[in-house]
């Protein structure tokens, strides 16, 4: 019933609005940036970054805006409801916005409905053991899971989230069953991963480039070797086709006019091409990347294909 | 590193940082005293101007906010009974009684100085000994968290003497309604009941304000028609600075145990200040002579509350600054700060930018000082705005809570439900049943069944689930503490009827109705 | 006189059940803390009722007539407050609302002094705390569908 009235809602703003508003004169005023996660977290500081850049080049204020809560639900729930009229943007993530409306069934919103406007951020992720773990390869690592089932503890970031979905891929290409403990997001798992509290670390690349003196990484998740950290193997190079990132963009409200999005996207594409932010972004561990909309969507649908079986499969 | 202490120090006192920093402790204040406004949010909304300072500058003034807001929390708590951030909550238990009794400015003036020392405290202890407290903080795994969540409940044991079931039953009621939400682990969508906003759960500072704020106005403002919030005016004068200092320096052993208990549950990442106080308050209590004064108004309570509370702030900088794990909310907006910066933290914070750090630690330091010049000049004019008419500033603190529970999450349903646990909370004082071991099941719950689900899990590759819980020599100490803690209404009645001047801690049926 | 052991027995015993209802569809890490807190809750409720029958707690809710009409109709101004404020738009509602409160607490209450007194704090109240909400903190309050 909900989902009836919002999508009523949009389509009847949409009528309201997209008659009068002239896209040449886009933008007129201040455009709302929405962080779908706590202040100080990745997406605030990516888009930190930005703000200055995009009011410059948009030439209006950006505001930015926090609504936090269920790993980003609540921000994209919350984005399908404004209207599309490009004066109201918000991060998105992925694969947050591809599994949790196809793990939850009831996350508030659908991945169709965000209009992707760029992705400039890639977060490989990688699974890592303390230097002093026994384990001193991913090889070492499976021939002991497959001699004891669920024995081996990885810990990683939330449930249905891109580190358990890489767990769940991983078991499945090397047959074997390990035990994920999910906590409460990179920051706790990381500590717990230090204190010894589990034995393998599903994690993103910049933590796992902020602490590499302690952890020795098993494998990236990438097609190339990770470039700040180029003596990791990738998993593709051992025999696993598993690619696995986090990675940042920001999207719009289902039916923005794509006159619009392309102002948007062109601002976006613009910071992401620019070496400097690029030197930024690999000085902190992650992988600068520039999708507009055409690739972006295709990206998302691609993973959505990919991830839907492995969804279905584990779900109880 | 006496010498980068001093240096920092000297960073500090440079007339535009120490401007900043003067700035930054009164945003924190206002900011801590606004309830629905929290720590967080000021931090967050003034880092963007930090951009353009240079990061000593910024990160000072940052530190004067976190400072601040560790105090300003206390006015709100003792003047309406409206803990200004979660960390107050304890506060309110001594505090509002005293400001009814028209000693508010007591209550101001002993959370100001309470708030400074707890916070000098901790500092000292974060730049001596950080990285040994850090790797010793990462020894907090899922049964240590469970089992100091436990431990946080068995305060409601020794918090209410009435009929022991009632805090019980609250305290789970707690518990269940922390379940809203998301599940941490299984990610399943709970007890939503359609509504996507609950995804993230029940905001905590929108249940305090329903808990607290609204049945103490339903109840004295709108049902008996009091004239004013308290029974007596406020005075303010020069003398009671001069006998709320002296009675406690007179309490030494109360000073620093709540100041280092906060200090430790500061470190563990994640625990936070919201159950630092609590626990200080329950310990003070529970140490003290007299246990029967706590509760009625008693500037002990206070400042058991607000010297821990503040100490918390320094203490979650420990795993920050040492490992970049932020151990509570604000923690995690100085952390993007720093990062922002250019400033990893690790080991490089303390070589390669020492300058930088040690001027944020000495500012810390600096404004915990600050704090009390300011807090005991502010209590004259704090102290007075209970004397304004209850028809005047009980429909403005009603409109300053509605503000402050929607710009939360930017979400008109939090305000509702403000207004419908406002509701139940009047009903269950009424019902003399107290709403604050359901505060504190809401806010411990998470922790316990994050520890028990994960060590169920770990412990179940590992072999056993029991045997992993319990034989570890954290979880031995935190077990001990809950049993002590447990059983310790039954000693002290025991002691009771030997002596029968004493009497446990609260009596649940001290409602504010 | 209302037996508030029973009182809260009852009420404690029909949430877990609303709660047992609506949460039997989550997987077992999701709802293997619910399921434990549901015992827990319902063993002491079972025991506040025992409670209730042996030697309950008697009390009168509000001491008056005159009590229970004020709380009542306090919640009800609320109420109409907090559901015309998407409609009406934060300003207005707020506007009306603190007015109406103000005279609803003052002891002589239609006098022409009050109602003026009322409105005039009320704009400045009002506006001081929209202005440091909406312009100086950036916090986007609700505008209103009547305007939009």
């Amino acid at each position: 019933m909900k989902k009836l009235l919002t999508v009523c809602l949009a389509l009847s703003m949409m009528v309201a609005f997209t008659g009068p508003v002239a896209a040449e004169d886009f933008p007129s005023r201040a455009i709302t940036y929405q962080i779908t996660f706590n202040p100080g977290g990745q997406s605030d500081l990516e888009a930190r970054r930005q703000q200055p850049r995009l009011e410059k080049a948009l030439g209006v204020k950006v505001v930015i805006q926090y609504k936090p809560g269920g790993g980003g639900s609540v921000g994209w729930a919350n984005l399908v409801t404004q209207k599309p009229d490009g004066y109201f943007i918000s991060g998105i993530n992925i694969p947050h916005i591809v599994l949790q409306p196809m793990a939850r069934g009831e996350a508030g919103y659908e991945t169709e409905q965000l209009s992707p406007i760029a992705l400039f951020q890639a977060t490989p992720i990688g699974l890592a053991v303390m230097k002093d773990s026994p384990y001193q390869s991913l090889a070492d690592l499976t021939a002991y899971a497959e001699k004891n089932p669920g024995a081996v503890t990885c810990g990683g970031s939330g449930t249905w989230s891109g580190h358990h979905i890489a767990h769940l891929q991983f078991q499945k290409m090397a047959g074997i069953t390990m035990t994920y403990i999910p906590y409460k997001g990179a920051a706790p798992s990381v500590a717990a991963f230090l204190g010894g509290h589990v034995q393998a670390l599903w994690a993103n690349s910049n933590d796992l480039f902020q602490h590499k003196d302690k952890i020795r990484v098993l494998g990236f998740g990438t097609v190339k070797p990770f470039p700040p950290m180029p003596e990791v193997p990738t998993f593709k190079g051992q025999g696993y086709n598993l690619l696995a990132s986090i990675d940042r963009g920001a999207g719009a409200p289902p039916e923005t006019p794509a006159s619009v999005i392309q102002v948007l996207e062109k601002a976006f594409l613009d910071i992401a091409n620019d070496p400097g932010i690029q030197a930024q972004m690999l000085k902190d561990g992650f992988v600068p990347i520039a999708m507009g909309v055409e690739e972006s969507k295709a990206y998302i649908e691609e993973k959505v294909r990919e991830w839907a079986p492995v969804v279905k499969e584990f779900k109880k | 590193m006496f010498d980068a202490a001093i240096s920092g120090l000297g960073h500090v006192f440079e007339i535009q940082n120490f401007l900043f920093l003067f700035i930054g402790v009164s945003m924190g204040i206002i900011f801590g005293a606004l309830p629905g406004l929290t720590a967080t949010m000021g931090l967050a909304l003034l880092v963007p101007f930090t951009f353009t300072m240079s990061p000593t500058s910024g990160l000072i003034m940052l530190a004067g906010i976190y400072v601040g807001a560790m105090y300003g929390d206390a006015i709100p708590a003792i003047l309406i009974n409206t803990p200004g951030t979660p960390a107050a909550i304890a506060t309110t238990f001594d505090g509002f009684p005293l400001a009814q009794k028209g000693m508010a400015q007591h209550g101001l003036v002993a959370a100001a100085i309470a708030s400074s020392y707890g916070s000098l405290v901790a500092n000292i202890v974060l730049a001596t000994a950080a990285p040994p407290l850090a790797e010793a903080s990462l020894k907090f795994g899922p049964p240590e968290y469970f089992w100091l969540g436990i431990f946080g409940l068995t305060i409601i044991a020794t918090l209410s003497s009435g009929f022991i079931i009632k805090g019980l039953l609250g305290g789970a009621v707690g518990m269940m309604l922390s379940t809203v939400g998301m599940a941490p682990l299984g990610g399943d969508v709970r007890l939503t009941f359609g509504y996507p906003e609950l995804q993230a759960g029940v905001e905590l500072i929108v249940a305090l304000i329903g808990f607290f704020c609204l049945p103490e106005i339903l109840s004295s403002v709108i049902g008996q028609r009091r004239e004013s919030y308290s029974s007596e005016k406020v005075v303010p004068r020069l003398s009671v600075i001069g006998e709320v200092t002296l009675s406690l320096l007179k309490k030494p052993f109360l000073m620093l145990r709540s100041a280092g208990i906060g200090t430790v549950i500061g470190f563990a990442p994640g625990a936070g200040g919201n159950i630092a106080s609590m626990v200080s308050y329950n310990e003070a209590c529970r140490w003290d002579k007299h246990p029967e004064e706590f509760g009625k108004g008693t500037i002990k309570g206070v400042a058991a509350s607000e010297a821990a509370n503040s100490a918390m702030a320094p203490g979650s900088l420990i795993p920050l600054l040492t490992l970049g794990i932020p151990g509570s909310p604000p923690a995690a907006v100085i952390l993007g700060a720093l990062m922002l910066h250019g400033m990893r933290p690790g080991a490089e914070l303390f070589s390669v930018h020492a300058p930088v750090t040690f001027a944020f630690i000495m500012g810390l330091l600096v404004a915990a000082l600050l704090v009390t010049v300011i807090g005991t000049i502010g209590s004259f004019i704090y102290a007075r705005i209970i004397n304004i008419p209850a028809r005047l500033l009980a429909p403005a603190v009603v409109f300053m809570t509605i503000l402050g529970s929607y710009s939360i999450r930017n979400n008109m349903l939090d305000v509702w439900i403000m207004f419908l646990f406002g509701v139940i909370g009047y009903a269950s004082n009424k019902l003399k049943f107290h709403p604050a071991p359901i505060v504190l099941g809401l806010i411990l719950g998470p922790f316990v069944e994050e520890g028990l689900v994960q060590s169920m899990l770990a412990g179940g590759a590992a072999g056993g689930v029991l045997p992993y819980m319990i034989f570890r020599p954290i979880s031995g100490v935190l077990i001990a503490l809950c049993l002590m803690s447990a059983f310790w209404p039954l000693f002290a009645s025991w002691r009771a009827k030997r002596q029968p001047k004493k009497d446990a801690c609260r009596t649940e049926d001290e409602t504010d109705a | 006189m209302l037996n508030s052991d029973l009182i809260i027995g009852f009420f404690s015993l029909g949430l877990s059940g609303l709660i047992f209802a609506v949460t039997r569809h989550l997987s077992r890490l999701g709802g293997v803390f619910i399921n434990y807190l549901l015992v827990i809750i319902v063993f002491f409720a079972l025991i506040m009722l025992i409670k209730g029958f042996i030697r309950p707690e008697k009390l009168a809710f509000f001491e008056s007539r005159v009590e229970r009409n004020n709380v009542l109709i306090g919640l009800i101004i609320l109420f109409v407050y907090l559901s015309f404020m998407p409609m009406a738009g934060f300003l207005p509602s707020s506007f009306v609302f603190y007015a109406c409160f103000n005279l609803y607490l003052a002891e002589d209450r239609w006098s022409r002094k009050n109602i003026l007194q009322s409105i005039g704090l009320s704009a400045v109240v009002v506006t001081v705390f929209y202005l440091m909400f909406h312009k100086v903190l950036q916090v986007p309050l609700p505008t209103g569908s009547w305007f939009e």
